[in-house]
């Protein structure tokens, strides 16, 4: 299993990693260019916890993460994340290339081809990956 | 409604994927080494074949929903040098298929317009599949269905059309039957079971976990079933309207099946069925399977 350690970012739970998340996406200059017009929910779901997550991108920012998932099942601007918690955890930390969770089938995601990319390519910018 | 067009949507890629231009060459080489009704039977057999295969890879499709298919497969299965060589291998075959599937792309084009060089086609096609991709451009869902169900459509009416007045020409008897029939499936199989390769990228489609569960498995022997039907009336139909010898000597027998055999009207449609990448994206198959493999 392919693993990057490049955050001294110790997290606990699936929220602390989410808001790391929130934390370095908004501070990143490279991201903003590369998500204009790009408003999306990702539901961000721990298989084995049934934790879940939504965290909405708005306006070039991570503007919330809340409990729960509200939205219609049909939307097609929600992304779907699912995986283990300990696997969400390390994806969020940057401590696991969500591609090679992709890869691994240790991470599911459920949208379009061009959301996929545009996850991978986040995931470049946030952490280096 | 919606749970209909999902699964729609599943049946139509998995077929359309499979049903790329090098399915009719194929079926011109089944005819050197069968006769018309073994050559069918082959095709049930290969279908069926490839039924039991989709079951197993819908149970691994449950396992890892949305993975990259046969890269995740293999991975999980096999050593990471192993997996890694048969990946290889397979990305070298697709590679292959987009090869043929844009060289008879241009024999198809070239028959229109016969001034067109078939490498300045073949480029022009390959440029073009590459800047679609690179521009993420993708056609609605609900176009990909349309297209694929026409053209697979248009591919029974010009076979019904065209065998149903002349199954005479079959001249199907005893001897058509008991003529070395092992021999003559055993030969055919195998090509056969190319007919229907493509079905299971249908696994990376899936819109949610719960389309793993029973949609996309469903799906596979759908899309399965519906090109063992477009195979067999076409093949059918080229028995009774052209000789043997017409079918084998030409890799793409369609042309020879359309203009002025059935009647003008469907010899317009066999040239565009001929032309037109059916998976409805703008791509062959070889080449939508490589950027699927990425």
């Amino acid at each position: 299993m392919a693993t990057t350690d490049v955050s001294a970012v110790q997290t606990s739970s699936l929220l602390d990693s989410l808001q790391d998340f929130q934390r370095r996406f908004n501070e990143n200059a490279r991201v903003k260019k590369l998500i204009k017009g790009w408003d999306r929910y990702l539901k961000v779901e721990g298989t084995d916890t049934n934790e879940l997550y939504t965290v909405t991108v708005k306006d070039l920012m991570v503007t919330k993460i809340e409990p729960g998932y509200s939205l219609p099942e049909d939307d097609e601007d929600v992304i779907t994340l699912q995986a283990a918690q300990e696997a969400l955890v390390r994806i969020f930390t940057g401590k696991y290339n969500p591609s090679h969770a992709l890869i691994d089938g240790a991470l599911a995601v459920f949208s379009g081809d061009r959301d996929k990319v545009k996850l991978e390519a986040i995931a470049m910018l946030v952490w280096g990956l | 409604m919606k749970k209909a067009f999902e699964l729609g949507f599943y049946v139509t890629f998995g077929a359309g994927i499979a049903f790329g231009i090098s399915s009719f060459t194929i079926l011109s080489e089944l005819f050197k080494v069968a006769n018309s009704f073994w050559l069918v039977v082959s095709i049930c057999l290969a279908g069926l074949v490839c039924m039991l295969l989709s079951s197993a890879i819908a149970e691994l499709a449950s396992m890892y929903p949305s993975a990259p298919g046969v890269r995740t497969y293999l991975k999980v299965a096999l050593p990471p040098r192993t997996s890694l060589f048969l990946v290889y291998l397979y990305l070298m075959f697709m590679i292959m298929v987009a090869g043929i599937e844009s060289y008879l792309f241009a024999l198809v084009v070239r028959q229109l317009f016969p001034q067109l060089p078939a490498l300045a086609v073949v480029l022009t096609l390959l440029a073009l599949t590459v800047i679609v991709n690179l521009l993420g451009l993708e056609l609605p869902r609900g176009v990909q269905m349309f297209t694929t169900t026409a053209l697979i459509l248009s591919v029974l009416v010009l076979g019904i059309t065209g065998a149903s007045t002349h199954l005479g020409n079959l001249h199907w008897n005893a001897a058509t039957l008991t003529d070395h029939p092992l021999s003559q499936i055993g030969d055919a199989l195998g090509s056969a079971v190319y007919l229907f390769i493509g079905f299971e990228w249908v696994t990376m489609m899936g819109f949610s976990a719960k389309s793993y569960e029973r949609k996309i498995p469903i799906s596979m022997p759908l899309a399965i079933l519906t090109n063992i039907i477009a195979y067999c009336i076409f093949s059918l139909a080229l028995a009774t309207r052209i000789p043997v010898g017409s079918i084998t000597a030409s890799a793409i027998p369609q042309i020879r099946q359309a203009p002025g055999r059935v009647s003008s009207t469907s010899g317009s449609i066999g040239q565009m069925y001929s032309t037109t990448p059916p998976d409805g994206t703008g791509m062959t198959r070889g080449m939508r399977c490589s950027e699927g493999v990425r």
